[in-house]
């Protein structure tokens, strides 16, 4: 009896001890964890400490400056609103490409694919989220570019007859193929992450729709992609993050703020963003300008971070709204 | 009772105005499913496009010489002199080596800490680890320049390495918290119950139940740092000979295609199709790997 009565105190009183922090008798184990813990928040801080120390120096050698419009590296211009322009113009035109193509590959990938392909065309899209940005670099350079200059540009500018976006003088590279490629560098992860999504909702709601008499797109339309929205703007989230961070493809790709095109104002520009801007210049990161591509580091990070911030409150709100 | 013949007629045309509806919204839909479809095609256009282009320009190139003969210096003997990728596969291999050795461990135990203490101070560590989840792995990149390469002055591979671990510990730590998560609290309490040491129940029970889950996250983690250019480009330098040394700089797989894209000769630039699909395959290897672990490990 009273052996019993030890042992549930016993075990009450462990249990209750592990509820809590960790024991004290297990000093190992909370200690290593302890020491991992203070490691990586130093190494944060070294981290954020080293980026401001750099790019202080960067920001008050550009003065306010870093956001005038004239971005010249070389001759020592540091106005990076065309950097900035470029950032949020490639990303938006690749969005634009990139979200409903990616929405209906999604749901034609669940809707439309019959059975037996589907967990390989599943796998596809899910490989090709996974490919090396620098891939998507050599292909644009090497293919797409030449198919851009030879055929596309052209006969986009007489189809159009010289009109905005399509004017004026055009080369291989500039924003229109950076933004084509990022588009096709984002699709799959937006195709896949809905796809997910799409596949989550619960049937009783489609064989519900369908039974009142809906057709298949009303049930798309009213149904599943309001269910879906939260997801969904969880992937578009995750590909703008990826698209504004970009540097490789479009260090090879966009051909860099000139003379002749100091603006990204028109589809044939050429221009640059600031991840790919600091790629394009880091042989300069130890010289008397360096500190600037720092700055243009923060203001990139900034970007991201609110962009992704917003991401989440979306979500979260849409969330709430349907508790 | 019969019907009359005004409900009759009443009936044929609700019937009639319910199908013309329906007719309606059969022919929108049909719309709808063109433009899916539509929205497929497009999408299956440029990828078919590179991997046409991967295999048509890249096979080519994939030889036996190609994996053993460092990369090419045409000389007076030897103009035609190739080359390979030889530097660039070892130089990579013990650059992302060594980022999976230190990271594994790193993510693991930050995340079994993130796991244990359940306060309000560990809730801002997972705050600031997604938050580097999300960053551009550029800025990496110039801090490590700056941290490393400036202050010593040299290129060293092991830089490299460090460089990787900013963009393999977030995520795989956000992962594995998610994993240690999944498992049900119902093993913790029993085994703390028991009255086993915390440590005990987690390297017992919890762990190896949240394994499968936390491998694979680390082989797609993985799968994304070997392709990864920015970070490393910047701080290894580069090795025209294979290298086993971490002290030493080390050439790697995605450096040799950017140095061939921005300053090669022609004959690099092809070469870059060759060294893409070397690469592509080995992200292709540990991403397949990491979820062939999952499905087999989900069937038990």
């Amino acid at each position: 009896m009273s052996s019993i009565r030890s042992t549930e105190t016993a075990s009450v009183e462990v249990a209750s001890q592990g509820r809590k922090s960790l024991a004290g008798n297990d000093r190992i184990y909370r200690g290593v964890l302890v020491v991992v813990v203070a490691l990586v928040l130093a190494v944060v801080a070294i981290f954020l400490f080293d980026l401001l120390k750099q790019a202080v120096p960067g920001f008050r050698l550009a003065g306010w400056g870093i956001f005038g419009t004239r971005w010249s590296f070389a001759s020592g211009q540091y106005g990076a609103l065309p950097l900035i322009t470029g950032t949020l113009v490639t990303t938006m035109l690749a969005l634009l490409f990139a979200v409903p193509i990616g929405i209906g590959t999604a749901l034609a990938l669940v809707y439309l694919v019959p059975q037996r392909l589907r967990l390989l065309a599943s796998s596809i899209v899910e490989l090709l989220a996974v490919v090396p940005s620098i891939v998507y670099g050599i292909w644009g350079v090497l293919t797409m570019e030449a198919w851009l200059s030879s055929k596309a540009f052209p006969n986009l500018q007489n189809w159009f007859h010289g009109a905005w976006p399509f004017n004026g003088q055009w080369a291989g590279q500039g924003i229109a193929l950076g933004s084509i490629v990022l588009a096709i560098m984002i699709l799959p992860i937006v195709t896949a992450v809905s796809r997910d999504v799409i596949a989550s909702v619960p049937r009783e709601l489609t064989e519900g729709a369908l039974s009142l008499g809906a057709t298949r797109s009303q049930v798309i339309r009213k149904v599943i992609l309001p269910t879906c929205r939260s997801g969904i703007v969880g992937a578009v989230t995750l590909a703008t993050g990826r698209a504004l961070g970009e540097t490789i493809a479009l260090a090879t790709l966009l051909g860099g703020v000139t003379y002749h095109s100091p603006w990204p104002d028109r589809l044939f520009a050429t221009g640059s963003t600031l991840a790919a801007e600091i790629a394009i210049d880091v042989g300069q990161l130890s010289g008397p300008s360096g500190n600037v591509l720092f700055a243009l580091a923060i203001i990139l990070m900034f970007i991201v971070g609110g962009v992704t911030y917003a991401g989440r409150v979306i979500v979260r709100n849409a969330q709430r709204k349907f508790q | 009772m019969s019907t009359t013949t005004l409900e009759n007629n009443a009936r044929e045309l609700i019937r009639n105005k319910a199908t013309a509806s329906y007719k309606k919204r059969e022919r929108w839909s049909k719309v709808y499913t063109g433009f899916i479809a539509l929205a497929l095609a497009i999408a299956i256009v440029p990828l078919a496009s590179i991997i046409n282009d991967l295999l048509g320009r890249g096979l080519r190139f994939i030889t036996w010489g190609f994996f053993t003969q460092n990369v090419a210096q045409p000389s007076l003997m030897h103009p035609q002199d190739v080359g390979g990728i030889a530097n660039a596969i070892s130089g990579s291999a013990i650059i992302v080596g060594l980022a999976v050795a230190i990271s594994v461990p790193l993510a693991i135990f930050l995340a079994i800490a993130i796991f244990e203490f359940k306060n309000r101070f560990m809730k801002w560590v997972l705050l600031i680890v997604e938050i580097f989840v999300g960053l551009p792995s550029v800025v990496f990149g110039v801090f490590a320049f700056v941290a490393l390469v400036l202050v010593s002055k040299q290129f060293h591979a092991y830089y490299g390495s460090l460089a990787l671990c900013f963009i393999m510990v977030p995520v795989s730590t956000v992962n594995s918290v998610a994993a240690l998560r999944s498992v049900p609290s119902t093993l913790n309490e029993a085994g703390l119950s028991l009255g086993a040491r915390p440590s005990r129940v987690m390297f017992r029970v919890i762990f190896p139940v949240a394994l499968p889950r936390i491998m694979t996250g680390i082989f797609l983690a993985l799968s994304r740092t070997v392709g990864e250019t920015a970070p490393v480009l910047f701080v290894v330098g580069n090795n025209l000979f294979v290298n086993w040394n971490l002290n030493k700089q080390a050439a790697t797989l995605p450096g040799t295609i950017w140095n061939n894209l921005n300053q090669g000769s022609p004959y690099g630039q092809l070469e870059c199709w060759g060294i893409a699909l070397v690469l592509i395959a080995f992200v292709f290897f540990f991403n397949i790997l990491g979820r062939l672990f999952l499905a087999r490990a989900e069937k038990k």
